[in-house]
């Protein structure tokens, strides 16, 4: 209950106490104070019809005596009147013994009141010659103690209204600073350091807000700092120091998401001819000089060419790569020619025989970024072969299948199941060595027996919308091996974002997530770095929709330039899961190590566990020990 | 320290059913110290007369009791006593002071009669006039039954009379002391009516059990 309604009822509770106390008093008074008027009332009956009757008295003409009583009586104020002889005989009475009107019975019973009796003495002369007795007819009293009392109660229960319609007011203004101060908390814990701006100007809650915006603006702080730190490390871990070129992790990256975007491009493979000879002859200053020049002339390419998207990036030594969106071979060849032009130039100028030589290979969604580097190194071979400053287009060798070919085979294997779940990537926590997930993949094969690699088999199903189906599908196995406890330790399940965007996929989702309440902490819903980038929105929806259904995220395949750290706070996955660039050959990395340590920095303020993938060292594994690290998988259990 | 005054009915000797102010030796030292001596033992006195070692009868208490008064104490005015023009002085201030106007007299006696054992119902403070002075005066008669004669305790004519033979007093209302009595136990503290008479009744039984110096 919140403290607004403990307070309302409490001090509602007391209000009533309060009310009650106070009409029973008023009511009480007002009784006790008819009850004295009556007694005063009678008292001065008797003793002035007591000196009215006295001269009639001596006569003893008992007819007088009864019509001036009887005057009296008739008034109607009275129950009975006496009087009586001195020798105790009643010479006159008068009675009215009408019941009560207009006052009902239970309120004579609960507040039953004193019959009022007085009597005085009459004399002739010296002697007694009677007493005049007088009761009041209390129906007079009762009823006006019934009036005095139904308006008290309504007055009463008038005033307890206003009273609490008052204190709800003022406990909604008081206590509403709480509730900001409540906001200000839940978002604090959620990641989002803001701060109230309206400072309370009750003492207490002054001093608790002020204290939190500090709090608050400190950590905020401390967030953006590191957040700068990790921005910075994570531009000098991608660039090249000399030319400033994005290093081969990005070209990695951005081949991979054009490949699963389903775009189609080239790489150009670009190699320095003898670098090593030419550091000999002129030195390490002048070869900088060279490279910096050959970095210039690939760095302009992309300004040069407005239809042409070029990307350069610098390998090691003198290999460099272009990554060109385009699937016109007639650009690519044209800008080959025009680097070549401007490579015999450079030559010239660096006393060089040969610049370099080009090798280029189209890419597409089948293809892994190694067999396109494989083919543009082939390229490179031949252009090598053709002469000074050469190049070499190379077309792939066709796939086993056609696309169409594929698309039925991978359709009829997804309706029928036809596919295993392995589980790989264990990933164990560094203190207790306790499995913190696996990763489930997809094996699937023809008829015939022949193992379809699962990234074609994935790719298949991206470009033919049957992903979703497919996610659905291992979701719905992982979820019945949990039931039939082949399963016991949480499981990752990696999802495309084609099922990330999909309302449908949700719904599907929040009813099988309903159904299987014990399962929401075994399995994950993992999502890679570089498919999301494109449409964040998604996915930051996604991820607080499993939050809402009380589900578990993973993001996995992060690198430092794939999304912002302020990204990364908004989003609050469960898990990051560093890529395996950054998780290898850390110990030797200072920039890596600063990267991951201020992740992990990150991570621990956001409540978000850091994980390392595929460690192949025993001396990184150390290093993640000794930060703090989640967890990390072992690349000899990787499939 | 407040003295006590207890109207109270004890058995006495196994015979007589007297009644008895207890006046405590400390409240009569502090009277002595601040009245006088005379007004010490005029209390000492009073206090001797209340006890009552042998039985009697009612008319030979009331003899005592009206000439105890009408003898040790002297008739003043109240706006010369008190400065104020009526005023219902308790038995112990009447002695103290040793005087009183008729209304002290009366209800000193009534007091006293009544701390003796006869029965109030048969006592009346009465509102006469004094014929011979013609001015209003006040006397305590008692009633040997309803329906007899009373007999007058005056401080005018320090004889017990039948009240027939005082030609000099025309008696006008009677009151019974038992009623106000309950009227003041009811009332005290509340409004009860505005008649100064019974106001000054309550004042005086108020005083009594007071009894503030």
């Amino acid at each position: 209950m919140s403290l607004y309604k403990q307070l309302l009822l409490l001090v509602s509770a007391l209000f009533c106490m309060i009310f009650s106390i106070n009409y029973v008093v008023s009511v009480k008074n007002t009784m006790e104070y008819l009850e004295v008027e009556s007694k005063i009332h009678a008292q001065d009956t008797a003793t002035s019809l007591g000196l009215s009757l006295s001269p009639h008295l001596v006569a003893e003409d008992i007819s007088v005596l009864e019509t001036m009583m009887n005057s009296i009586f008739d008034r109607g104020y009275y129950k009975e009147i006496n009087l009586v002889s001195p020798d105790g005989e009643i010479v006159v009475t008068l009675k009215n013994d009408h019941p009560i009107e207009g006052v009902p019975a239970w309120f004579i019973e609960l507040l039953s009141m004193e019959t009022a009796f007085a009597e005085s003495e009459i004399s002739t002369g010296w002697i007694l010659a009677g007493t005049v007795q007088v009761t009041i007819n209390p129906g007079v009293a009762y009823l006006k103690l019934y009036e005095q009392a139904q308006h008290a109660a309504i007055l009463s229960f008038s005033m307890l209204m206003l009273s609490i319609g008052i204190l709800f007011l003022m406990l909604k203004y008081i206590l509403r600073p709480l509730k900001n101060m409540e906001q200000l908390s839940l978002a604090i814990a959620k990641g989002h350091f803001s701060s109230i701006e309206k400072i309370p100007r009750t003492t207490e809650f002054k001093n608790v807000v002020i204290a939190m915006n500090l709090m608050s603006s400190r950590v905020k702080g401390m967030m953006e700092k590191l957040n700068r730190k990790l921005k910075r490390i994570g531009e000098a871990i991608q660039h090249d120091e000399l030319t400033g070129l994005v290093k081969k992790n990005g070209f990695d990256t951005a081949l991979k998401q054009m490949i699963s975007q389903d775009l189609n491009g080239f790489v150009v493979l670009i190699k320095i001819d003898d670098l090593a000879g030419f550091v000999e002859q002129q030195g390490m200053a002048t070869t900088d000089l060279l490279l910096k020049d050959f970095a210039n002339i690939l760095a302009e390419k992309n300004q040069d060419s407005e239809s042409l998207s070029v990307s350069a990036y610098r390998f090691y030594g003198g290999e460099f790569t272009l990554l060109v969106k385009t699937i016109a071979v007639g650009q690519v060849l044209a800008l080959a020619e025009k680097m070549q032009g401007e490579f015999i130039n450079l030559a010239k100028k660096h006393n060089k025989t040969a610049m370099a030589h080009m090798g280029i290979t189209p890419f597409n969604f089948l293809d892994t970024n190694d067999d396109v580097l494989n083919a543009a190194g082939e390229a490179f071979e031949e252009a090598k072969l053709i002469g000074l400053n050469g190049f070499c287009l190379r077309e792939r060798s066709e796939q086993a299948r056609s696309v169409d070919q594929w698309h039925t085979l991978v359709a009829e294997i997804i309706s029928q199941s036809q596919y295993k779940i392995d589980y790989i990537q264990q990933v164990k926590a560094l203190k207790s060595n306790k499995v913190i997930l696996e990763e489930a993949s997809i094996q699937a094969q023809t008829k015939s027996g022949e193992v379809i690699p699962a990234r074609i088999f994935v790719s298949i199903a991206e470009k033919f919308n049957l992903i979703t189906e497919l996610d659905k599908g291992v979701i719905k196995t992982v979820i019945s091996q949990f039931k039939s406890k082949q399963k016991t330790n949480p499981v990752a399940v990696n999802l495309s974002l084609a099922s990330v965007q999909n309302i449908d996929f949700r719904n599907w989702l929040k009813q099988l997530m309903k159904k299987n309440k014990q399962l929401h902490q075994q399995i994950v819903f993992s999502v890679s770095t570089f498919s999301i980038v494109n449409d964040m929105q998604s996915y930051e929806s996604f991820v607080s929709f499993i939050h809402e259904q009380n589900g578990v995220v993973m993001l996995k395949r992060f690198e430092t330039h794939s999304i912002s750290i302020e990204k990364v706070k908004d989003l609050k996955p469960d898990y990051i899961r560093l890529s395996r660039d950054l998780s290898n050959e850390v110990y030797s990395d200072t920039g890596k190590q600063q990267f991951i340590q201020s992740m992990q920095e990150l991570g621990h303020l956001l409540g978000v566990a850091v994980l390392a993938e595929s460690v192949r060292d025993i001396r990184d594994v150390n290093y993640f020990k000794k930060i703090g690290l989640a967890g990390n998988s072992f690349s000899d259990l990787s499939a | 320290m407040v003295a006590r005054v207890l109207v109270g009915v004890m058995l006495f000797c196994g015979l007589n059913i007297a009644a008895q102010i207890d006046l405590t030796t400390q409240l009569i030292q502090r009277i002595e110290k601040k009245y006088g001596v005379p007004a010490a033992k005029r209390v000492i006195t009073w206090r001797d007369l209340m006890i009552v070692k042998t039985r009697q009868t009612d008319r030979e208490i009331l003899t005592r009791v009206n000439d105890f008064f009408n003898q040790r104490t002297r008739f003043v005015n109240d706006s010369e006593l008190w400065n104020v023009k009526d005023y219902w002085a308790t038995p112990l201030e009447f002695l103290i002071k040793g005087a009183g106007d008729c209304e002290d007299y009366a209800i000193a006696k009534y007091f006293t009669l009544k701390a003796l054992g006869i029965d109030d119902q048969k006592m009346r403070l009465t509102y006469v006039k004094a014929l011979k002075l013609n001015q209003a005066h006040m006397v305590l008669t008692y009633f040997e039954t309803p329906r007899s004669v009373p007999l007058v305790l005056d401080n005018l004519d320090t004889v017990i009379k039948p009240a027939l033979q005082r030609k000099d007093l025309l008696p006008v209302y009677s009151f019974n002391g038992t009623g106000l009595w309950l009227a003041k136990a009811q009332g005290r503290g509340k409004k009860v009516g505005a008649s100064s008479r019974v106001n000054l009744w309550r004042d005086l039984n108020t005083r009594m059990e007071k009894v503030s110096f």
